[in-house]
């Protein structure tokens, strides 16, 4: 009845590590036990990197990678506007007000045996700790990584180590046709149980096509604007087909923000 | 040390001490309830909730604004049936007031409302959100006297538990919307919903809500706030729960000293989901410091101040 994340937390943490990742791209580590104990892949943290009220909400991002040994979490932003740029700026040592873990974690098959990842730009973020879980579980991942230039493609040695293959596509040189011509060669050669899509309402259209027509089940990362993250404002909704006819508004911060692409519309 | 006393009476409501949360901004408890003791606040607020099930606005639903955020969220309610045995049992199991806020599309729905919850039990007041900005046919009962009125009359002739009318900002003069609600039956006035405003997106050259237009909330309006409330209580003899903007004990101590009786927390509680203790416990810290012994004596303090002169 009540969809809530029970082990949610706030706490202050504190900032590790911040580097560049690419053109707008950075990646922050944060010390923040509480809340890495009980994350999951597929989940994501409200963080204010501020102490004053502007800007005002907290900022939702995804796990890039959960190191429960050392009791942090890495996230994977990009420079968007005046609240990232401020997360960009921070220096190791600096506190970090985290709210999480939030979200449903991803549901995994007990033990996938292939599954596809899909990211584009900073959507690639999330799927090294689902490539990692997959691993863990005896499973193989296939990694598409997409975007609009080669200095924007992130990740990939990351991801290298923890998956079968590892693909680029780019915009420039064409990277849509291709990225759907690999597709569909992965699902026609690899018994997926599984594709993940970030980044991208193009790639989970792709995805949510795909798997109709495949036996896989598609889900995407869902982002609607949030204020609280844990279901009482009532602002980050996505439509949801319903069994009957038509569709409701489901809360991305509690159902989601991963959704099955069989139930989610992609608008 | 002498421990402050808090408590604070609205009428025949008294409240452990003047801080509760602001409708729509905390479900009806639940989701906080792993951050902090519920236990803590003077009064619970519930989400208004409809008598049937409604599903709420298209999005996108919010945008954040300077120091604020619009919303426009359109009361997606469970209905008042699963209203009656999921959420009311819990907020009625807590250790403080139960206020429930309801909404409705007519005057006879707000009174069906009231009447169901009249004989539900265990609530302590009513709130009428006759504010909402954001129906999709944009009626805004507060800001139009004639709805007001036949509202009120309607809610009151169903029931004799405290009712408490929430007015909206919306309105060239809320002095005369506060005395048309005292007039009309209301035992208390919530002071206030958001204010109506928009945003657009300049690379899409669109509205960004899916509503075109929604509700301007959070530390932004505050000051806009403090001075409706300074008017209303100095005109009016009802007691006044001050809404907007409100994140801390300062910030509440601000409402009080204006003539507030109690304070809501509304938009502060996403960002920090420990805002309401934080303004309990600020407000007890005020008191220890400066305080007299009991609240209720800083309630109205600035206008005595401003009475007197400098
Ligand atoms: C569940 C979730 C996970 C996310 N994970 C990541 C991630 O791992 N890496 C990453 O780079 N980005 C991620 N995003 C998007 C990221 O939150 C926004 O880019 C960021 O909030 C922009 O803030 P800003 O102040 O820089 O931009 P501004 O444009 O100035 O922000 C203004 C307001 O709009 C909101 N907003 C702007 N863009 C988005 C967006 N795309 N989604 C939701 N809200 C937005 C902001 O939160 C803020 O309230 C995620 C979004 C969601 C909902
Ligand atoms: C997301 C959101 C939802 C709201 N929902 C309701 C509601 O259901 N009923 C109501 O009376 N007021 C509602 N409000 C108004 C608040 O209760 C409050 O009056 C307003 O936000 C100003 O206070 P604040 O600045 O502290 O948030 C809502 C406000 C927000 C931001
Ligand atoms: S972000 Fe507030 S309900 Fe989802």
């Amino acid at each position: 009845m009540f969809l809530h994340c029970f082990w949610a937390m706030l706490i202050t943490g504190t900032i590790l590590d911040l580097r560049p990742a690419g053109p707008e791209y950075f990646v922050l580590r944060a010390h923040a036990p509480q809340v890495v104990q009980h994350a999951a892949p597929g989940q994501f943290v409200m963080l204010q990197g501020w102490g004053e009220q502007d800007p005002l909400l907290r900022r939702p991002f995804d796990f890039h990678r959960l190191d429960r040994e050392a009791g942090a979490f890495e996230v994977l932003f990009k420079v968007k506007g005046h609240g990232t740029a401020m997360i960009s700026r921070l220096r190791p040592g600096d506190p970090l007000s985290v709210l999480g873990p939030l979200g449903r974690p991803i549901p995994f098959h007990e033990a996938p045996k292939a599954v596809g990842l899909i990211g584009r730009g900073s959507g690639v973020s999330p799927m090294f700790t689902i490539a990692e879980e997959v691993r863990r579980r005896g499973g193989r991942s296939y990694a598409l990584v997409s975007a609009r230039s080669p200095d924007r493609l992130l990740c990939v040695d990351e991801l290298r180590p923890f998956c079968q293959a590892v693909w680029t596509f780019t915009d420039d040189a064409g990277g849509g046709a291709a990225l759907r011509q690999a597709l569909e060669t992965l699902v026609r050669d690899e018994a997926l149980d599984a594709v993940f899509t970030c980044g991208s309402n193009r790639l989970a259209s792709l995805v949510a096509q795909l798997g109709q027509e495949g036996h896989f089940a598609g889900y995407a990362f869902m982002d609607a604007p949030m204020a609280c993250g844990v279901g009482t404002c009532k602002g980050c909704v996505c439509r949801v087909r319903r069994d009957g006819a038509g569709y409701r508004y489901a809360l991305a911060c509690l159902e989601g923000p991963v959704f099955p692409l069989s139930e989610v519309l992609i608008e | 040390m002498n421990e402050p006393d808090l408590s604070v009476s609205l009428g025949r409501l008294r409240l452990k001490n003047p801080v509760m949360p602001a409708s729509g901004t905390f479900n009806f408890g639940k989701e906080y309830a792993e951050y902090f003791d519920l236990n803590q606040m003077g009064a619970v607020v519930n989400k208004s909730v409809m008598l049937q099930p409604r599903q709420g606005n298209a999005p996108p639903r919010i945008v954040e604004t300077p120091c604020g955020m619009l919303s426009s969220i359109g009361l997606p309610s469970q209905g008042i049936e699963e209203f009656l045995t999921v959420q009311l049992p819990f907020m009625r199991a807590l250790e403080c007031a139960a206020i429930v806020s309801v909404s409705g599309t007519s005057a006879e729905e707000f009174g069906e409302l009231v009447s169901v919850l009249d004989r539900a039990g265990g609530v302590d007041a009513l709130e009428l959100n006759l504010s909402c900005p954001n129906f999709v046919d944009k009626v805004i009962f507060a800001t139009d006297c004639g709805l007001m009125a036949e509202v009120l009359q309607e809610c009151r002739r169903r029931t004799s538990l405290p009712l408490i009318a929430k007015l909206s900002p919306n309105v060239t003069d809320i002095v005369q919307m506060a005395r048309l609600a005292e007039k009309h039956g209301a035992d208390m006035l919530c002071a206030v919903n958001t204010f109506t405003g928009m945003a657009i997106d300049v690379r899409t050259r669109r509205p960004v809500l899916g509503t075109v237009t929604g509700g301007l909330s959070g530390p932004a309006i505050k000051p806009i706030v403090l001075r409706m409330v300074w008017q209303i209580t100095q005109a009016v003899g009802l007691p006044v729960i001050a809404c907007g903007g409100i994140s801390n004990g300062t910030d509440a101590v601000e409402f009080l000293l204006a003539g507030a009786a109690a304070v809501q927390v509304g938009t502060a509680n996403f960002i920090n989901p420990l805002a309401i203790p934080e303004t309990i416990a600020g407000i007890r810290q005020y008191m220890l410091d400066s305080g007299p012994h009991s609240v209720t004596e800083i309630i109205g303090a600035a206008w005595r101040r401003s009475a007197a002169g400098r």
